[in-house]
């Protein structure tokens, strides 16, 4: 048969560099099908990592956006506001200055928390206004679009407890306009009447008023028993010398009363949220890292497997380059595919963790209204780019090493893992460096939270870059130990050691994820035992009492005198000791006043820092000094020794700070001062918890149960014993924690899938060997032994080496991060527990990874595997 | 440059370095081979044939000397050039086959020609031309491991020649195939290349396979040796 071979002339042949033929990228493509457990390995690797990336950003979005419209909600277009303090402002001060002929835009406002059982018992923010001062502020409350109509708004003004709601949350819980429901307002059952529904214009009004309660001030007033009392005045001030418009306002104002810029009045809380998202972003990031780790794995893997096919293709005329751009683009491939699983998947697990973290909010920092999971594209976009940009930083070692496969020849095993021993010896080299560097920046400078959570990876990936070469030092140690089993403990670490190309990278991984458990599992243990101690220290009553709703740390709600009046003379109680709870207005911003009338208190506390004894610093507080806490102390920056100002209601005060205590209860820390102080600056007699002591021999719980039942007939209180109150407390404690177990629970599968997708495509490669070995009479069980010993080794190294990892993960953890996010020190308290089940999860998980590789080569037959090759 | 060589090389030298001793592999080789010609390498295992394979399609870089082929010297190509010269003008035939095992058996014969630059039905029409002519017609959309070594050798050779090289290389092309079956790969190897006019330079320990050789050289010692008494 004559064939007519020439088809293009000589001088048509190609000169592109770049000829990427369809056929290379069925190549690629059909790899990925023909492997497609190790295919599936990966992707799941990179959707994980992705998902816990983009569900932890859809969560603090979510939470910011919460936070945005809490304020927005409120605050409107105010550019300043007139605060009168925790007693507010007499409405005859918004009378004056309307008369006064201003040309300056004011609104009164009055709001307050309420919840009520027909409306799914939700917090709800009853905002009380005036409809007619409303439109320059909060247009989307009171515009033509969403007035009510004439008859709904006769309702408004003369029906008692008339409110209006939004068109939505009304269909949510089945209410309609003229029905009636129960308000709990300051723990006071109220009625409610709808008087109208509002329809929300657009998505802004629609959130905007997705918790909120519109009342007329006057009915605020009633429902929450301050009769004529205005919370604060809003303003828009001209942009052009807004100090002659203070000035010409301040000289109208009674005493006590101020003018604040509206945004410092969200810029504290604000400042304390993002520490807290933060740290979680950083532990998201970690999911992604041990992932990076695995795409890093499993690329290297499918290009070492590759090498023939590689060199074959460069003797075909394939250069280097192409081959990079090939491997490159397959690993983008998986990446762009895992990374959009990752969103599918992120934005379910988002789901749940909006709520985890709306309720850590709702503990720790502030009361949040809006619980909407918003789905920002941003936050999808982020972790879609996240994902690829982990993909082609992981997979470019492994492309550039494809791309240099020698044209047709072969390099041998062993000549491989000579190179693989050089680069091992070369990342432990620059790990160690990189961990060294990151610790001494640590210690030594004052760094951001980001840049500090950058010196935590920065250590612990160091470290991981020298746990392979380390592992190469130990193996003949293991080796030697293991020799009693016979020659399969002898062959076991010789194949850990002399596959270190292959699993040396999932090694690192399982490395990270084990030391990141121990870390966590030890700065959550210490935390928790630093709570308990401290509760030990301070909680020295037996009963305690706030008002229903309120929250634990910083009860605010005032508690009824009739109320106050019965505890004093209960049975059984032998004394009653007092507690102001409240916010205050200062030059730094918000800040909360405890003040109390506890003779013993300062023999309560744990001091961080204190001249003289607790008995001695209470006498001055006595006499005017102050406290402060711990958090305050950081967040201010003021110390022992200096002095804090406060906007009391007689004016700007400046108190003398006699000592720095320890105080796990609030981030945004608290200024403690003596009751009658407080009552005369403020002029405020209110009070927001009580403490009882019993007497001897009485029954606590009796008593709290009977006050639980008598006192609600007058306010919804909770009464709490001090076992519960303790109970409660470690409860918020763990609740906060639950989405960072989460989170280092989803890091550890991304490790594990890491070291399952090592070990197989291992036993893959070395399905010819386990063939030899059973043609020479290794027998099925000793196979599985032989297998597992090896991933049990993988396992235990990892684990050994997390355990210094984790013990410094945990160090910077306490004593950098959390001071820097929520200004707490805590100290360390070295536990065995969390040591030995981390080394347990490294080695479980390795020997589970391990279970499907034996299995699949004990079910090879010798023939088979030998004829394979 | 002779005037009658379409290949000629010039005193090549190649040495490889292992630790402190350096061995040579070839010194100061010499070859002139005419268009189409046949050229059959033998020698002792180890005594540089495959390294002056790889030398003549520039996988490998000589030390010293030069390699003229069709006006071209391949010593003086950098990477870059010696990889399009390789894609455009060389077809290889290996011991082992080498084929692509995720393509079919048409994919594999047609990349050669389609890294070449051709259209992928263009060069899939050629590949499939070239598959009947080692008579593997209706067996395109197979993959390899179907396949057995003499099967998988044809395709090799399809792929060898599908993108018109100016020189095809065989290294033992029929050392991993029984008797019967290297006899029908080396007839079709050779009734392909000098049907299209093409050379053909194979290393090769079988004497069979030499004798079907315009001309057989001696690699001994680093030099090429021309010995017409091989041919029988």
């Amino acid at each position: 048969m004559n064939v007519n071979i020439s088809v293009h002339p000589r001088s048509s042949a190609s000169n592109s560099f770049f000829a990427f033929p369809n056929s290379l990228f069925r190549f690629t493509w059909r790899y990925l099908l023909s492997h497609p457990l190790q295919s599936a390995l990966m992707l799941l690797g990179i959707s994980l990592g992705v998902a816990v990336a983009v569900s932890v950003d859809i969560a603090n979005a979510s939470a910011a956006r919460a936070f945005d419209l809490s304020v927005e909600a409120v605050v409107g277009r105010s550019t300043h506001y007139i605060a009168g303090g925790p007693s507010g402002l007499p409405e005859e001060t918004y009378v004056e200055l309307r008369l006064a002929g201003l040309e300056i835009p004011m609104a009164p406002i009055l709001s307050q928390l309420a919840v009520s059982p027909d409306l799914g018992d939700i917090p709800l923010q009853l905002l009380g206004v005036d409809p007619f001062a409303e439109q320059p502020f909060r247009s989307y409350l009171f515009s033509e679009e969403t007035q009510a109509s004439l008859d709904q708004i006769g309702a408004f003004y003369s029906v008692p407890g008339a409110i209006l709601i939004s068109v939505d949350l009304a269909r949510r819980y089945g209410v309609a306009t003229g029905d009636t429901i129960q308000l709990i307002v300051s723990g006071q059952s109220r009625t409610g009447y709808i008087a109208g529904l509002v329809e929300p214009r657009d998505a802004l009004s629609r959130r905007a008023l997705e918790n909120l309660m519109l009342a007329d001030i006057s009915t605020v007033q009633e429902l929450s028993g301050r009769l004529g009392v205005l919370e604060r005045i809003d303003l828009i001030l001209p942009s052009e010398k807004p100090g002659e418009a203070i000035q010409q306002i301040q000289s109208l104002l009674p005493e006590g009363a101020e003018i604040l810029p509206s945004e410092g009045r969200s810029q504290a809380v604000e400042q304390m949220t993002s520490a807290f998202r933060t740290n979680l972003t950083a532990l998201s990031l970690l999911g992604l890292t041990v992932g990076l780790f695995l795409i890093y794995n499993t690329m290297t893997f499918s290009v070492v497997q590759r090498r023939q096919v590689f060199g074959t293709l460069r003797a075909l005329g394939v250069s280097g380059r192409e081959i990079f751009i090939l491997v490159l683009g397959e690993a983008l491939l998986v990446g762009l595919l895992g990374s959009l699983l990752g969103i599918l998947f992120g934005i379910a697990l988002g789901r749940g963790a909006v709520d985890q973290v709306s309720q850590t909010i709702n503990d720790v920092f502030f009361t949040l209204t809006v619980r909407e999971v918003s789905l920002p594209t941003s936050s999808l976009i982020k972790g879609g780019l996240l994902g690829l940009a982990a993909t082609f930083f992981a997979a470019l070692l492994p492309a550039w090493e494809a791309a240099k496969s020698p044209p047709r020849r072969i390099l041998s095993r062993s000549q491989l893992e000579l190179i693989s021993a050089k680069i091992l010896a070369r990342a432990a080299f620059f790990g160690a460096l990189m961990a060294v560097a990151s610790g001494v920046l640590l210690a030594t400078v004052e760094l951001s939270l980001g840049a500090s959570f950058a010196c935590i990876f920065g250590v612990t990936i160091g470290l991981a870059l020298t746990t392979p070469w380390l592992t190469q030092r130990l193996m003949p140690t293991a080796s030697r130990l293991l020799a009693f089993i016979g020659p399969l403990g002898r062959l076991g670490p010789r194949e850990v050691s002399g596959s270190a190309s292959r699993t040396s990278s999932a090694m690192a991984a399982l490395m990270v994820a084990v030391a990141v458990t121990i870390g966590a599992s030890l700065m959550v243990g210490s935390f928790r035992a630093s709570v308990i101690n401290w509760l030990d220290q301070i909680l020295s009553n037996d009963i305690y009492g706030s008002v229903a709703g309120a929250s634990l740390s910083e009860p605010a709600i005032p508690i009824d005198a009739e109320i106050l009046a019965q505890v004093s003379s209960w049975p059984g109680v032998e004394a009653v000791h007092l507690l102001r709870n409240v916010e205050v207005d200062s030059p730094y911003g918000p800040v909360t006043v405890s003040a109390n009338d506890n003779p013993n208190d300062g023999n309560e506390q744990v001091y961080v820092a204190i001249q003289g004894s607790g008995s001695e610093v209470w006498v001055e507080v006595q006499a005017g000094a102050v406290l402060i806490s711990e958090p305050l102390a950081n967040r201010l920056g003021l110390w022992m020794g200096d002095q804090i100002t406060l906007f009391t209601g007689r004016g700007e005060r400046s108190f003398p700070i006699v000592a720095v205590f320890r105080d796990y209860s609030s981030s945004r820390g608290n200024v403690t001062m003596w009751l009658e102080n407080y009552r005369d600056l403020w002029n405020d007699d209110a009070v927001t918890a009580f403490s009882a002591r019993v007497e001897v021999g009485k029954n606590v719980d009796a008593i709290v149960a009977e006050m639980q039942k008598e006192l609600n007939r007058i306010q919804f209180v909770n009464i709490r014993s001090n076992q519960g109150l303790r109970i409660e407390t470690l409860e918020i404690f763990d609740r906060t924690f639950l989405i960072t177990r989460a989170l280092q629970l989803i890091t550890t599968a991304v490790a594990f899938v890491g070291v399952l997708s090592a070990m197989l495509a291992l036993q893959l490669e070395k399905q010819r060997q386990m063939g030899i070995l059973k043609a020479i009479g290794l027998s099925v069980r000793q196979l599985w032994v032989l297998t597992l010993l090896e991933t049990g080794l993988i396992g235990a190294v990892a684990g050994i080496f997390a355990l210094p990892t984790g013990y410094i993960i945990a160090q910077i953890l306490l004593q950098i991060i959390n001071k820097r996010s929520f200004g707490w020190t805590l100290q360390l308290q070295l536990e065995a527990a969390p040591f030995i089940q981390a080394f347990l999860i490294a080695v479980s998980a390795a020997l589970l990874a391990g279970l499907y590789p034996a299995f699949r080569a004990s079910r090879r037959s010798a023939a088979d595997t030998i004829r394979f090759d | 440059m002779s005037p009658r060589a379409f290949l000629q090389i010039e005193n090549l030298s190649k040495t490889y370095t292992e630790g402190e001793q350096r061995h040579f592999v070839l010194r100061g080789a010499d070859l002139t081979v005419g268009r189409g010609e046949f050229i059959a390498l033998l020698g002792a295992s180890g005594s540089g044939k495959s390294t002056l394979l790889n030398l003549l399609s520039g996988i490998d870089t000589a030390d010293d000397g030069a390699i003229w082929l069709d006006g071209e010297n391949l010593v003086t190509m950098n990477e870059a050039q010696r990889t399009l010269f390789r894609r455009n003008y060389i077809g290889f035939v290996f011991q082992f086959f080498n084929l692509l095992p995720t393509l079919t058996i048409l994919e594999n014969a047609s990349l050669p020609l389609e890294l070449a630059g051709a259209t992928s039905a263009a060069a899939k029409e050629k590949a499939r031309s070239l598959l009947d002519a080692v008579g593997l017609a209706g067996r395109e959309q197979s993959y390899p491991d179907r396949l057995s070594g003499g099967e998988q050798q044809r395709v090799a050779i399809a792929r060898a020649l599908v993108h018109d090289p100016l020189l095809v290389l065989a290294d033992e092309p029929t050392g991993n195939l029984d008797e019967d079956t290297g006899s029908q790969i080396m007839d079709l190897l050779v009734r392909l290349t000098r049907e299209a006019g093409k050379n053909l330079i194979m290393a090769t320990h079988n004497l069979d396979n030499v004798r079907r050789a315009d001309h057989v050289f001696h690699l001994h010692e680093g030099k090429l040796v021309e010995e017409a008494d091989e041919r029988g």
